[in-house]
């Protein structure tokens, strides 16, 4: 039987464009990333994934950093965000959004309150390797990011709608 | 239940990368009959609903993905059958490790057979895995060809 690993490897060489490739990989590069790490995760040549690379860092897709003379690669993960912000704003009503909120609030609230620090950067350094809780320390992260994204669904919402109203 | 999920750091999870896994499972029809956040403003998971089993006669993959690139996918038919395809770091294991059926324990981890580490590679991974083991019944195909 064919090696697991293989298999989903060739189904999706076979049905995917090398530039799709990267730019799937890209989407998903949450750290600065060389092109030959990307390239090896695209199954794609080291040449041929720096310039679908750059291309997509043109089109706001992509962000880099330099290191001495090499070019590191991740996603714009501002673009992330606003794209989280118009999907929120487009498919939830005020009413959900509102009531999300509350409840991120609260969680956060009991957060604080079940561990006694103030940020998920404070629980951190207060666990030790091997203590429960360590998940916590990214929900609590992922918490307060959607809050914030959440918050701005309804600010960008509330914008549209005025300058519709005032045109 | 003691879960080692819960004693590393393994970053926030990602709602983006949820959203590709959604995505690329809603793909793979037929046998994901449906999916869903657990929360869909502030997710931690997705649940894959899949109209088969290995013990039972339906599943559930619950799947996690972090903004560190650590995932977990809990199969589950209730509490009797579950295993787990997990990637953090771990004492002692690869990153990437198997809790084995039926009750996917902390002690029960091995090295996993999944060594791509893309979210559609690993999803399809997993969801090939599963589909070899419901029409074998043999459980040895969720770790194929063997373990590394």
């Amino acid at each position: 039987m064919a090696d697991i690993n293989e298999q989903v490897v060739e189904e999706w060489t076979a049905s995917t464009t090398a530039r799709e490739r990267v730019k799937e990989v890209l989407t998903e590069t949450t750290s600065f990333s060389k092109a030959s790490t990307i390239a090896d995760r695209a199954r794609v040549s080291e040449p041929t994934t720096r310039k679908y690379l750059n291309e997509l860092v043109k089109e706001g897709m992509g962000v880099t950093e330099q290191d001495g003379r090499t070019t590191l690669y991740k996603r714009n993960q501002g673009r992330v965000v606003d794209n989280r912000i118009e999907e929120l704003r487009t498919t939830c009503s005020h009413q959900e959004l509102i009531e999300e909120i509350q409840e991120m609030k609260q969680s956060i609230q009991g957060f604080r309150e079940t561990y006694d620090v103030e940020s998920p950067e404070d629980l951190a350094i207060e666990l030790e390797p091997g203590d429960d809780g360590w998940s916590d320390v990214g929900r609590w992260q992922s918490t307060r990011r959607n809050l914030a994204i959440a918050k701005a669904a309804i600010q960008v919402d509330e914008a549209h709608r005025l300058a519709e109203a005032e045109v | 239940m003691t879960d080692d999920w819960d004693r590393v750091d393994t970053g926030a999870p990602d709602a983006s990368l949820l959203a590709s896994v959604r995505t690329v499972a809603e793909n793979y029809d037929p046998l994901v009959t449906a999916t869903e956040f657990d929360n869909p403003l502030n997710p931690e998971a997705v649940h894959l609903y899949l109209d088969d089993g290995i013990a039972d006669e339906s599943g559930r993959l619950d799947v996690t993905w972090t903004d560190k690139g650590y995932y977990r996918y809990h199969y589950t038919e209730g509490d009797d059958f579950n295993y787990r395809y997990d990637c953090h770091p771990r004492v002692e294991l690869p990153d990437a490790h198997f809790h084995e059926p039926p009750n996917a324990a902390h002690n029960d981890a091995v090295p996993s057979c999944i060594e791509v580490s893309t979210v559609r590679l690993v999803t399809l991974a997993v969801l090939q895995l599963w589909r070899d083991a419901v029409e074998s019944g043999d459980l040895s195909q969720l770790q194929q060809p063997d373990p590394p």
